[in-house]
């Protein structure tokens, strides 16, 4: 008998949180693989829903670092679909604006993660310096390097003056050369394309049957990006380009998330080329009828799904989320088996799992 | 002159000797708790699961095959090298009869598929 | 006068020892010990800087800090974690295979001191000038494959399980461009005696004669003392820390001691071997011999450590076939054009 089982996670030193899979590795080879969930576990469902929902704006972002901006955003949406609010114009370019900067932070923070994980740990420090970029923008606009705070009901808590438009645009611009640069090793560095390709392959047919979603889902060519299939906020006035790759593997999910880095630095320019002025946020406080409202908004890691149920009180009675995580990482036991031991962590860390906002 | 065996053998002794008295003064040095939990073998945090002292997979042996016949002849070669500049023509036959069989050797190994990481 | 500074010391203690009619023997093991005193402290001085020059040059090389907080500009970083570790607790995991799993530390210890028997230092700065100088390096080194299946089987761990494994697979695919890179400076310097060899260089040093030898030597040993990129025995991001994973306190410091002593090791083979070991260039004598070797040991190291923060850890199966299926047949290439080029240049001069 030459399988055995390895536990990786719940502590791994390569997994960003705890999570935990028993792999069944034939001498290096993995061969089966099981998925254990529920060991960040913090009843955040049940706590959402014993709070009012301006409570909740705040609980919300707390969910998971990362993707913490979209949270609020989702919540955001689906409460305005219930109170029929339709939010002033500018506080939507605002909010696409807060959405896309997170969004290049956390893919960049999973592409340094890559670096390390391949042991290129000059790589790593090389994007999370870049990356720095992105935290001091955040940090001068929003007042904080993780959660932004910038989505309240109706609008946004945030406004962009002139000069914070031209420091953004400063700070843009000085993200796009070193982007260039990694994205040039990540595509072409021998050693990274080495490890990287062919590894954790998830074919196109594999990737619909299991309903992945995010950058996944586009590195195995699948475009389902919500940002062009169902716009919300401004996205309809933009132009959004999606990246896909055909690679189906871990490089092709690396270059799907740094191309989207470099549409997000695209979006953010039309934005602030185009936006509109006037208010950023609706004068009144709004009262929220019993009703029931899904809303979508793609996520770094791909589509969230919010679904709200209220009573009339300002306690909501039901709310749910359905994360990216979710549905994808149930498609590594599709990537994982055939590959070795020592791309586990590489295959787990291409899917970005996030799985704060999955176990809630 | 100490004798090659001698020489060797004090710096065996000393290195020897050298780590058993770290490792001691660490013990005398180092805080003892007994706990259980402490002592449970690190596997990410969980209990283990199955036997770790398992049957390997046959690929590695395939290597350690090779390399011991590589090896064996490798260790003909040296004093063939050290002599190389005084033998002539004759050691120059027999290096390349030499290499010559170990090139079949690693050629006959790939073909058959030895060399390839399952 | 800084050239005999050593020699001299060993000279003179030698004679008033027999002047003072010690019996020989006694004479020879009180010198002999001498010279492991001395190699010891070369060993843990270096491997002290040298820990602190790793973790500066990697800071460097990421445009960070790294340590500086300990003593001027960090300098006592590494004595700040010595000191860490001795107070740190040795305990047994259960489970563990009881004598393999305490003895593995103590081994791992030995070999690189064991090394440092035939290292010639400087001029006439051997501690003891084997015959089969290149054949104990070799024989020696191998034994670490042993000492890290004995720590990593004994832990009972599969991570260890995982990294003893990939540890013997790296040491047998890379022992063979290892013994063939020497094998061809063995011919050109007709001896195995690593002072000849040394001695051989005075003129030409061996990287300009056998530039192929070197690179393969230079890589090869890179992968027999395990540092990125084939660093897959540890591979802290996949199997936490391989062999080493059961090990606390000073179990462990031996480990990481011994890797950065081979590591050192591995420099100073390099440079005895193909850069002309303590042989002055330009003759440039009136820097001391040992000296002169220190600035190269330490002039390999810094190419190593460029090496590791340059690329990144490859897998195991790219590994085995860079071994067998690259350097394994350039080595034997390396080894018949070295033998061709000699039998002709007899032809020639004669």
């Amino acid at each position: 008998m030459s399988t055995y089982t390895i536990p990786v996670g719940p502590l791994h030193v390569a997994l960003e949180e705890p999570m935990y899979f028993q792999v069944q590795v034939e001498g290096e080879t993995i061969v089966g693989l099981e998925i254990t969930a529920g060991h960040v576990h913090r009843g955040l469902e049940y706590l959402a829903m014993k709070r009012n929902i301006y409570q909740n704006l705040t609980l919300l972002e707390r969910l998971c670092s990362l993707c913490s901006n979209n949270h609020p955003f989702t919540y955001c949406m689906a409460l305005e679909k219930i109170a029929g609010i339709k939010i002033p114009e500018r506080a939507e370019y605002l909010r696409v604006i807060a959405d896309e900067i997170k969004r290049i932070a956390s893919n960049l923070f999973n592409i340094a993660m890559l670096a390390h994980i391949i042991g290129f740990d000059s790589l790593f420090m090389h994007v999370m310096e870049v990356r720095e970029i992105v935290q001091d923008t955040k940090e001068t606009i929003y007042g904080n390097r993780m959660d932004l705070a910038a989505n309240c009901i109706g609008g946004v808590k945030y406004d962009l003056s002139d000069e914070k438009i031209k420091y953004l645009i400063k700070q843009l611009d000085k993200l796009k050369k070193p982007l260039e640069e990694i994205i040039d090793i990540y595509m072409n560095n021998k050693f990274v394309r080495a490890r990287t390709e062919g590894v954790g392959i998830l074919p196109k047919d594999e990737a619909l049957r299991y309903g992945v979603v995010g950058p996944v889902a586009r590195g195995s060519g699948v475009n389902n990006d919500v940002r062009v299939k169902s716009p919300y906020a401004a996205y309809d006035r933009l132009k959004v380009n999606v990246p896909l790759e055909t690679g189906c593997d871990v490089r092709a999910r690396a270059i799907v998330r740094l191309r989207e880095i470099q549409e997000a630095i695209n979006i953010i320019q039309q934005c602030l080329k185009d936006l509109p002025d006037g208010p950023t946020c609706i004068d009144y406080l709004p009262e929220i009828p019993a009703g029931e409202a899904v809303a979508k908004s793609e996520a770094p890691r791909g589509e969230l799904i919010y679904y709200l149920r209220t009573n009339g009180s300002d306690i909501p009675e039901r709310i749910k989320w359905r994360v990216p995580t979710y549905m994808n990482w149930e498609a590594l036991k599709v990537m994982m088996p055939g590959n070795k031991v020592a791309d586990i962590p590489l295959i787990i860390n291409s899917i970005d799992p996030c799985i704060s906002c999955t176990e809630r | 002159m100490l004798s090659p065996k001698g020489a060797i053998l004090i710096f065996f002794l000393t290195g020897f000797l050298l780590s058993i008295i770290i490792l001691v003064l660490n013990y005398l040095l180092s805080p003892k708790s007994k706990s259980l939990i402490k002592r449970e073998t690190y596997e990410c945090g969980l209990e283990t699961i199955g036997p770790t002292w398992v049957q390997f997979k046959g690929n590695y042996f395939m290597y350690a095959l090779v390399f011991v016949l590589f090896d064996v002849e490798t260790i003909f070669l040296y004093p063939w090298a050290v002599r190389f500049n005084v033998l002539g023509l004759f050691a120059f036959v027999e290096m390349v009869i030499f290499i010559g069989i170990l090139v079949l050797g690693l050629w006959y190994a790939w073909k058959e598929g030895a060399l390839e990481w399952k | 006068m800084g050239e005999n500074l050593f020699v001299g010391m060993a000279k003179g203690l030698r004679t008033w020892l027999e002047s003072n009619h010690f019996l020989p023997i006694v004479t020879d093991v009180f010198l002999m010990l001498l010279a492991v005193v001395g190699v010891l402290g070369f060993l843990f001085l270096n491997a002290l800087f040298l820990i602190y020059y790793d973790r500066k040059f990697g800071a460097w090389v990421q445009a960070r800090l790294g340590p500086n907080r300990v003593g001027p500009r960090g300098i006592f970083q590494t004595v700040a974690d010595t000191l860490k570790l001795f107070a740190k607790e040795i305990f047994i995991p259960n489970n563990v295979d009881r004598w393999p799993y305490l003895l593995a530390p103590v081994l791992i210890f030995t070999i690189p001191v064991m090394l440092f028997l035939v290292i010639p230092f400087g001029k006439g700065m051997v501690p003891y000038d084997l015959n089969l100088g290149v054949l104990y390096l070799v024989a020696v080194t191998s034994v670490e494959t042993i000492v890290l299946w004995m720590a990593g089987w004994s832990s009972n761990n599969k991570y260890s399980l995982l990294g003893a494994m990939r540890s013997v697979a790296q040491m047998l695919s890379y022992e063979m461009p290892v013994i063939f890179a020497m094998l061809s400076v063995v011919m050109m310097a007709g001896s195995m005696k690593l002072s000849d060899i040394v001695a051989a260089q005075q003129k030409v040093w061996f990287i300009f004669l056998q530039p192929v030898g070197f690179l393969i030597y230079f890589i090869a040993v890179n992968a027999e003392f395990k540092r990125t990129p084939f660093d897959l025995v540890e591979g802290e991001s996949e199997i936490i820390s391989g062999p080493y994973t059961e090990y606390s306190g000073m179990n462990f410091a031996l480990f990481f001691l011994a890797e950065y002593t081979n590591f050192m090791i591995g420099a100073i083979m390099v440079t005895t071997l193909f850069l002309g070991g303590w042989n002055a260039p330009f003759g440039w004598t009136f820097i001391p011999s040992w000296l002169w070797f220190i600035i190269k040991m330490y002039f390999v190291i810094t190419l190593y450590m460029w090496t590791r923060w340059t690329f990144l850890r490859i897998r195991i199966d790219q590994m085995l076939n860079f071994a067998w299926k690259f350097l394994l047949p350039v080595s034997l290439v390396n080894i018949f054009v070295t033998g061709v080029g000699l039998y002709l240049y007899r032809m020639i001069r004669w």
